[in-house]
């Protein structure tokens, strides 16, 4: 009884605008007093043990290499390279974009930055070939969210922290589900092109232009292949590749393309580490309710309930997709991990279904929460660079969020998508 | 902080690839330096407009009606960071009487390393204190707080 | 009342097989006064952790890898110095109970109490791609290895290059050659590893090591009598019954990789002196800091006339 009571309690804070953090702290707070046995100390040596991890350490290192490689130019040099090509074919900027998405999605381990960066270079010039600017907008946000399923992912970096998975494993599970959700949405775009005869502007290949670009380019395209490669060849852990590649991403800001100052470093040192901070004060507070729950033996009992019931593996991934996608209309990514994982996993664990299979589930469903309205953070992210509003980037996304879909039953429903490389 | 954790990280991961050495302290210092510069910035995040929120139905209300769910979230807020405070002497004083060090041979007592937690709290309580001074004086506290720095 | 057990391991692992029956035995002996809750899987706490909050009565009871109480007191760690315990002087219950006595005795002033021990495993070198016979042929291998100093330290002395590692991480490593071997337990290499470590090294009593039953001090000594008696009762059933058990379970599956074409070596008598006298060497150290310890730890041995 008084869970529901927690339950709505919580609510109703993050309705009136209450920090997520402090909000489901204080709810566990609640919890805790109102149970036996549980002294109030449990809240301080969850609350650091939450962010005493190791494998937590990988977030502020990812999302310092992510910010060096948003600044300056590299978007823009990427995205004429692919452009001198793609461009060939109809809807080919639209193209150009996705491709440019996956490249992003390689280095970067978030969904907005990724969509802020190749937003901002990109919703002109889509602008000018008579791409509307709700579908180029919608098509920057639905790219960039491919940058939590392929690695390196802050998600699965946390799902691995708190469930207790190995982060090299997730990474490489997320490479096959990443790729495909990519050629789903390429294949959705030069379909739309087409029908709504968008980027007319077709050129020739300039295999030239290409060859001219590509050394230019070739130190940004090599860092996704060190960051992968390392990390497929156990040559080192991910928290050691995110120092690795924040290094890297700091020598090219500094000495390759010159994006970047030395005073410039300190600034964006200091902006990672607050965006560090504010997803580890996430972690704590749905630490906390984890805590909470798991000593009041409520995930034991969810686990019961669910296998009593007899509900097999599939219908429960079916039940898991839709709360998710419910979920995650109004909650953001960090939020909706920190709050289900510890619930779910035990019970994805009882029926059998492999964890790693289920984390990249987990992240399919936040990749599509982070498009959904009202609370769709990529929404409002293009909302602002392409300054439209927050209603007209969702009505843009609404053909791709079939692909998403489509793309989530065939993750969900075929375990080898995401376990083909671990084998 | 930050930097030199990434620093550290660094020379462990060239030191196990290429040098076939492996530092054991060097995952420990690692994960210390970052808990006590997340603590260190708790309170600043929340100035710079960094935590999450949902300012969906707060922007859809009436000044007063918004002066008061920003009223209730920082008192929310000083209410959490207070008992984060308080319960955190507990275990610093068990640790101190277990005399527990860290696992690695770097020989730090544990309640030492623990001190960054109140000292978190005080930061995060004196952050909530002036969302809550702001809200008093009729500002918005927690304005500024832009979706686009949210990195997910 | 309630007893707050928690444990890092798997649901699945062997450990909660007797934590389970652990609850079963306290609840009986106390007539359901005591209520033993158990938290497996880290789900509460790791067990480093279930530690420092032994005390603050959050946790009551832990039972984690002796090694981890070295970083409370230093003077437990003689029980983890290499040839410090055999099965066989466990298996002795003067030995046993005497044991639990003095090492409880050194973390007593830090109101922890321990109540016995559990054998964990007799630890071995699991290669790739080398046949081992004797200590030299292990010189400038890369090896995963956990565990305290002293052993660190034989290691090295060994020209062995020790890598840190987590452990879910060890069996891809060794697949690519990321390191030349492991030193983990019988069901680390059976179940863990498999034949992709094709060769098995083992000195016996080389790093037998254990679980302490460690209990929150203040808590246990404000309990009535009779539950203290069931509790301490309880352990005094399970702990030389799980000894012999989990000794065979190990024997069988170093049995089983056998049977999966994998070669397996023990040291003979000669090779094990020279690796006592190696280890010697290094457990210097710790006998100068803690002369007395040794001492007191023959003296035991020496009264229930048992040694290794
Ligand atoms: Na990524
Ligand atoms: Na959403």
């Amino acid at each position: 009884m008084f869970l529901l009571s927690a339950l709505v309690l919580t609510l109703i804070f993050l309705a009136i605008g209450t920090h997520v953090s402090v909000a489901l702290g204080l709810v566990a707070v609640g919890l805790a007093l109102l149970s036996d046995g549980v002294p109030t100390t449990v809240i301080a040596q969850t609350a650091f043990k939450s962010v005493n991890s190791y494998p937590l350490m990988a977030i502020p290192m990812f999302v310092l290499a992510g910010n060096l490689m948003m600044k300056g130019q590299i978007a823009n040099i990427m995205i004429e390279l692919v452009g001198s090509v793609v461009r060939a074919i109809k809807g080919g900027l639209a193209l150009t974009v996705l491709i440019t998405s996956v490249f992003f999605a390689a280095i970067s381990g978030s969904s907005v930055a990724s969509a802020a960066a190749i937003g901002a270079s990109t919703v002109e010039g889509l602008k000018r070939e008579s791409y509307p600017i709700g579908f180029s907008a919608a098509l920057v946000a639905v790219g960039g969210t491919l940058g939590l399923m392929i690695p390196p992912s802050l998600l699965f970096i946390l799902i691995g922290s708190i469930v207790g998975m190995p982060v090299d494993k997730l990474f490489i599970a997320g490479i096959v589900p990443g790729l495909m959700e990519a050629v789903l949405l390429m294949i959705a775009t030069v379909y739309l092109a087409k029908r709504n005869n968008y980027g007319t502007n077709v050129r020739r290949p300039d295999w030239r232009g290409f060859g001219k670009r590509l050394p230019a380019a070739t130190a940004a395209l090599s860092m996704p292949a060190l960051v992968l490669g390392s990390i497929y060849t156990g040559f080192l852990t991910p928290t050691e590749v995110s120092a690795f590649a924040a290094a890297y991403a700091a020598l090219l800001g500094l000495f390759v393309y010159r994006s970047i100052t030395a005073g410039k470093m300190w600034s964006v040192a200091k902006e990672s580490l607050l965006q560090t901070t504010m997803i580890f004060t996430v972690v704590m507070g749905g630490s906390l309710v984890g805590f909470m729950l798991a000593r009041m033996g409520v995930s034991q009992q969810l686990v019961s309930y669910i296998t009593d019931m007899g509900m097999s593996a599939w219908q429960f991934l079916l039940v898991v997709n839709v709360v998710l996608l419910i979920l995650g209309m109004f909650l953001d990514g960090v939020t909706l991990v920190v709050l289900t994982a510890p619930l779910l996993f035990p019970i994805a664990g009882a029926l059998g279904i492999d964890p790693i299979h289920f984390a990249v589930i987990m992240v399919a469903n936040v990749e599509i929460a982070t498009l959904t309205p009202p609370i769709g953070l990529n929404l409002f992210v293009m909302s602002g660079v392409a300054k439209i509003p927050v209603h007209e980037v969702a009505r843009g996304v609404l053909p791709f969020f079939g692909v998403r879909i489509i793309g989530l039953m065939l993750i969900t429903y075929i375990p080898s998508i995401s376990l083909v490389l671990l084998r | 902080m930050f930097l030199a954790s990434t620093v550290i990280m660094l020379n462990e991961a060239f030191g196990r690839a290429l040098l076939n050495t492996s530092y054991f302290w060097a995952e420990e210092t690692v994960r210390y330096l970052m808990v006590w510069a997340f603590f260190l910035t708790v309170g600043a995040a929340g100035s710079a407009g960094y935590h999450i929120r949902t300012e969906l139905l707060v922007e859809r209300l009436g000044k007063r009606w918004r002066q008061l769910c920003h009223f209730l979230s920082s008192a929310i807020g000083l209410s959490f960071s207070a008992i984060l405070f308080y319960a955190s002497f507990p275990q610093i004083y068990r640790y101190y009487t277990m005399g527990m060090m860290t696992e690695s041979n770097l020989d730090i007592p544990l309640w030492v390393l623990f001190l960054a937690m109140p000292i978190g709290a005080v930061l995060y309580f004196i952050y909530y204190f002036s969302c809550l001074w702001r809200t008093l004086k009729g500002e918005d506290p927690f304005a500024g707080g832009t979706p686009i720095k949210i990195d997910f | 009342t309630e007893l707050v057990l928690t444990s890092e391991v798997a649901t699945t692992h062997w450990k909660t097989r007797y934590m389970n029956e652990f609850a079963e035995q306290v609840a009986k002996r106390s007539k359901g006064e005591v209520k033993v809750k158990i938290f497996t899987a880290g789900q509460l706490y790791n067990d480093q952790d279930a530690l420092a909050a032994l005390g603050t009565g959050a946790v009551h009871m832990v039972w984690p890898v002796s090694v981890r109480i070295e970083t409370i007191e230093p003077r437990t760690g003689v029980i983890n110095l290499p040839f410090a315990v055999s099965d066989s002087m466990m298996n002795n219950s003067c030995f046993m109970s005497g044991l639990s006595g003095l090492m409880s005795s050194y973390v007593e002033p830090r109101n922890l109490r321990i109540l016995g021990f559990l054998r964990t495993a007799d630890l071995m070198f699991v290669l790739r791609d080398r046949e081992v016979k004797r200590m030299e042929d292990l010189k400038g291998m890369k090896i995963r290895v956990t565990g305290g100093r002293v052993f660190l330290e034989t290691m090295r002395s060994l020209q062995i290059s020790p890598v840190s590692m987590a452990a879910s991480e060890m069996s891809t490593a060794l697949a690519q050659g990321a390191i030349d071997g492991v030193f983990t337990s019988p069901a680390g290499w059976a179940e863990m590893i498999g034949i992709t470590g094709k060769y098995g090294w083992y000195v016996p009593g080389f790093s037998l090591t254990t679980y302490s039953i460690v209990v929150d001090k203040g808590w246990f000594d404000s309990l009535p009598a009779t539950h203290r008696t069931a509790i301490v009762d309880a352990i005094a059933d399970i702990s030389p019954r799980q000894w012999q058990e989990v000794k065979a379970e190990d024997d069988t599956l170093i049995q089983k990789m056998i049977d999966q074409g994998a070669v397996f070596h023990v040291a003979d008598d000669q090779e094990r002196a020279r690796w006592r006298s190696l280890a010697q060497k290094n457990t210097s150290l710790f006998s100068e800091r803690y002369d007395e310890v040794i001492k007191q730890f023959n003296e035991l041995g020496a009264r229930c006339g048992v040694h290794n």
